[in-house]
């Protein structure tokens, strides 16, 4: 049994250390909200991958996701909550904290 | 604000819309003043204001979806707006003025660049609804404008053609641009591929 050195590094969120995630986290940071299409053109994702990363996002209550029809087109407009811009810069903390641990 | 929000609110204006609209309304009032019904050309940007609207929201939001901004950039549009609107009521006066004043004036050899002065002060409002927007083509537009004013007076032609000359190009730049993102951004509905 080895014993364990026991270097802690600051925590880092599974949900957000994701890059498709990540982005869309981002994205939806620098505007009050936006809608699916535009995010769509933003992030270059694909439709589904979008639609999952977004669900998953709103499960964990970092985004408010509003569904709504526009004439007959249906419409889902996206927000960042505030617990999800807590998380955002907890993450952007933490990250760098572990980055200028590195060595040039 | 950081370079993401930058990009993304260059982004929203991108499309060619408001180059199609500020083309049309540089023509109309070149054309309402070549043809001396100047009241006609003032009225035009009265008509093309309540058409944005509908227009983006028929033509560009099924391809582009739809944003809303920060309080910050809501505030800083604010801003640079209202000094949009104070210059565009300016050239207005002034473009009225110079039509009014238009036969004494063309006696005084002095001021030949006058005949350009509508062309110049339409070349600011396009230098600033660059600034608004953060979109270079406008910058282009302004210099064109500039360079059909500076070129339209010195040869003797009426302030209504100078502007005339000068939409022509921005409108086939601005439907050019419209095609383009049509093309590349087909309507975009919600759901499965």
């Amino acid at each position: 049994m080895s014993d364990s050195i026991g270097i802690e590094l600051p925590p880092i969120d599974d949900l957000l250390h994701e890059p498709a995630r990540l982005r869309l986290l981002v994205l939806l940071s620098v505007v009050k909200r936006t809608d699916f299409t535009y995010l769509l053109k933003l992030s270059g994702m694909s439709k589904g991958n979008l639609s999952v990363q977004m669900n998953k996002l709103g499960d964990a209550n970092m985004v408010k996701i509003d569904k709504s029809f526009q004439g007959n087109r249906p419409r889902t407009m996206y927000e960042l909550t505030a617990q999800g811009r807590k998380a955002l810069r907890e993450y952007k903390k933490n990250m760098n904290a572990i980055l200028a641990a590195l060595p040039d | 604000m950081g370079a993401i929000e930058s990009r993304v609110y260059r982004a929203y204006w991108n499309d060619g819309l408001l180059d199609v609209f500020a083309a049309v309304g540089v023509l109309a009032i070149g054309i309402s003043w070549t043809f001396d019904v100047v009241v006609a050309g003032a009225v035009t940007p009265a008509l093309l204001v309540p058409l944005w609207g509908p227009f983006r929201q028929r033509f560009i939001e099924p391809r582009l979806g739809t944003v809303e901004f920060s309080d910050a950039r809501e505030r800083t549009n604010r801003e640079r707006l209202r000094l949009v609107i104070l210059l565009g009521v300016g050239a207005f006066a002034l473009g009225v003025s110079l039509y009014f004043l238009r036969d004494r004036l063309a006696l005084d050899p002095d001021v030949s660049l006058i005949a350009g002065l509508p062309a110049f002060l339409l070349a600011v409002l396009a230098a600033l609804t660059a600034l608004l927007v953060s979109t270079g083509r406008f910058l282009a537009y302004a210099a064109l404008l500039i360079l059909a004013g500076a070129i339209g007076a010195t040869s003797g032609w009426e302030p209504g053609l100078i502007l005339v000359s000068a939409a022509f190009p921005m409108l086939l730049v601005a439907i050019a641009v419209l095609l383009r993102f049509f093309r590349n951004n087909p309507v975009t509905t919600e759901g499965p591929e």
